[in-house]
């Protein structure tokens, strides 16, 4: 296939890394539209469920093995609930826009030794799986993909209802769906609907789901950094990193109740007060302005 | 920058290696928060241009490449058998010497190594270390049912290295390499296969696999963790150390190698060990990983038993 390469692969820092992980499963010449463009979301009224449901949707770790290795989510595919027009990976995919999801590079258990890629399906339309929430063929095929195809870890009951209740939620837009610029204000969103999330899993007594979340909201700030190189943002990059290490300290808390409830509104409070600000004022010097994004134009295969 | 696309890049990626010139951003899945790897040498580069030389018959090119990834990854066997064998193309037999025994010390199972090993000897007048070559051949021989897949590999590797012993010292003839590499092209394919045949707990069949990608790539540090990692799973805890090592050696901050090197140190009740290695990928993952979480998970349902 075209863009699978081998000894073009640098091991070592020879050659940089992809200094955005969506790149990763991104088709040659797809890059910047990648990188700026989105297909629109429409979710109407989301309520915190909801919001929950598409923080974990969006989270690499809420699957396992390579998928969560490479950073890859439900929304790696599925961007925004839809399709991926550009997701292309080797062996995986047969050309853009499609994956084959019974493949055992992601996990033994569903993997039937064929390679099948089929096109993406956009979640906003019906489609093979009843989204209908009696009987629960969506929470059950969802919790297959996760458990089964992606290798991930049981979900709790409670992050299954999100996810189904997230996707059972998406929508295509009246206006015609035209693709979206992508913005700091998608990551801000993720991960403050990951806290709101979170307190409330752990408001039920579901630490595991209130954990998931937090590593959920602690990607999404991993993310933004991608977007904001040092120099000049040293000082934003150390920030997002010790709000990160703030949030992985308050992992092993999940079941304290109370405190662990007030503790993670006042990060958002400090957050959201704070840094959040601090990233909407430089948004246009970030690497969210296209502008600064010239150097991910496609580049000449040099082979 | 096709790179992207590669799934083997997808581990490249975790590596957290060094940061782009133009962009120190740290990776989204969490590598914002990594050093620097410390590491500036790639060996799969001079791998490439070792192999490619090697099979265009450019064998001086080919052992100077060589032997720059046998400096930095010693214990490599493809590297060390193609750096031998283009020293025996050469008729420098007794520079072959060492590369071959060492290929043949961390591979005993190389067919061509000690095949081209044998050669050597006997062309050094040493009869009796070409008979050892020849004998383990005969052994792997034996060991072959009929049908297996190396039957004719096999018989071929011993009249070839009997009729050298027979000619001994004095025979002149260059010796002509014989091995095909497999194509870069196809490293892609067989490393997605050998992840999969891992998934699928066939862990001796994805160690060939992950053996072909050695033999496409070099030392590539993704592979050798999976090397390490199959290795670990048949209870050969040693040779699986070893290859986490190598690519640790290669990429300080591989975050594969550094999870399942501290997975072993926990089965060999090495406790400490396992959490001074989770602490490291806590440092290397700012914003967490995957990694992190396995290793943390083994040692929370672990460390009681292996306390
Ligand atoms: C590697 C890309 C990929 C990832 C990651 C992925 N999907 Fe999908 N998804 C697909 C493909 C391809 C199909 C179509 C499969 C088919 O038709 O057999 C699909 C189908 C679906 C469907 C069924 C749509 C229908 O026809 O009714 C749902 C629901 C869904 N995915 C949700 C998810 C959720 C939730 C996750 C994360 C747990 C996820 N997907 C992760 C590629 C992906």
């Amino acid at each position: 296939m075209a863009g699978a390469l081998a000894l073009a692969v640098p091991a070592v820092p020879a050659a940089a890394p992809p200094p955005f992980e969506t790149l990763r499963w991104t088709a040659p010449g797809a890059e910047l539209a990648a990188l700026t463009t989105q297909p629109a979301a429409c979710l109407g009224t989301a309520s915190v469920e909801i919001q929950a449901g598409e923080a974990l949707f969006n989270s690499p770790r809420l699957l396992g093995g390579q998928a969560a290795k490479a950073g890859l989510s439900c929304a790696g595919c599925h961007v925004n609930g839809r399709d991926n027009a550009h997701f292309l990976m080797a062996a995986v995919s047969d050309r853009a826009g499609t994956a084959d999801v019974t493949h055992s590079f992601f996990g033994a258990a569903r993997g039937n030794g064929r390679f099948d890629p089929v096109a993406i399906p956009d979640l906003a339309r019906p489609g093979k799986v009843s989204r209908d929430s009696a009987g629960g063929a969506l929470e059950s095929f969802v919790r297959a993909l996760i458990v089964d195809e992606f290798a991930g870890r049981e979900p709790t009951p409670a992050m299954l209802a999100a996810i189904a209740a997230y996707v059972r939620a998406i929508a295509p837009c009246p206006d015609g769906d035209p693709p979206v610029r992508r913005a700091l204000d998608d990551q801000l969103r993720l991960t403050v609907s990951a806290l709101r999330g979170a307190i409330g899993m752990a408001r039920r007594g579901d630490a595991a789901a209130a954990r998931a979340l937090l590593a959920a909201a602690r990607h999404q700030l991993g993310l933004i950094a991608e977007r904001y190189p040092a120099p000049p943002f040293g000082a934003e990059r150390r920030d997002l990193l010790a709000a990160s290490r703030a949030l992985a300290d308050l992992d092993g808390k999940a079941a304290d109740g109370d405190g662990f409830t007030t503790a993670l509104s006042t990060w958002r409070a400090g957050f959201e007060n704070g840094l959040a600000q601090r990233l909407r004022r430089h948004e246009a010097r970030s690497l969210y302005n296209p502008a600064n994004l010239a150097f991910v134009a496609p580049q000449q295969d040099n082979r | 920058m096709r790179y992207y696309r590669s799934s083997l890049s997808l581990l490249a990626a975790c590596a957290a290696l060094a940061a782009p010139v133009a962009l120190a951003a740290g990776g989204g899945g969490g590598g914002g928060g990594a050093p620097p790897s410390q590491s500036s040498y790639d060996p799969t580069i001079d791998y490439k241009k070792g192999a490619e030389a090697f099979a265009a018959g450019r064998y001086a090119e080919a052992a100077k490449a060589l032997k720059r990834v046998v400096a930095a990854v010693p214990r490599n066997p493809q590297a060390n058998y193609l750096l031998g064998a283009s020293h025996l193309a050469q008729g420098d037999y007794s520079r072959a010497v060492k590369p071959l025994e060492t290929a043949v010390r961390h591979d005993g199972k190389m067919i061509e190594a000690r095949r081209d090993l044998g050669v050597v000897q006997a062309r050094l007048g040493k009869a009796d270390k070409a008979d050892r070559e020849l004998q383990a051949l005969r052994m792997m021989q034996e060991q072959c049912a009929v049908g297996c897949s190396d039957a004719a590999k096999l018989a071929d590797a011993i009249a070839r290295l009997e009729a050298a012993i027979a000619a001994g010292p004095q025979a002149r003839a260059a010796v002509a390499p014989d091995m095909r590499l497999p194509s870069a092209a196809a490293l892609d394919p067989i490393y997605v296969a050998a992840v999969a045949l891992i998934n699928e707990g066939r862990y001796e069949a994805a160690i060939a696999k992950l053996d072909a990608a050695l033999w496409a790539a070099g030392p590539h540090p993704d592979v050798l963790t999976y090397l390490g990692f199959a290795n670990r799973k048949l209870g050969r805890h040693d040779a699986a150390e070893a290859y986490y090592r190598d690519a640790l050696a290669i990429a300080p901050t591989h975050r594969g190698a550094i999870e399942y090197y501290g997975e072993l140190k926990l089965e060999r009740g090495d406790l400490a060990g396992a959490r001074a290695h989770l602490a490291r990928l806590d440092a290397i993952c700012g914003f967490g990983c995957n990694e992190a979480d396995e290793l943390r998970r083994w040692i929370e349902e672990k460390a009681p038993s292996a306390g």
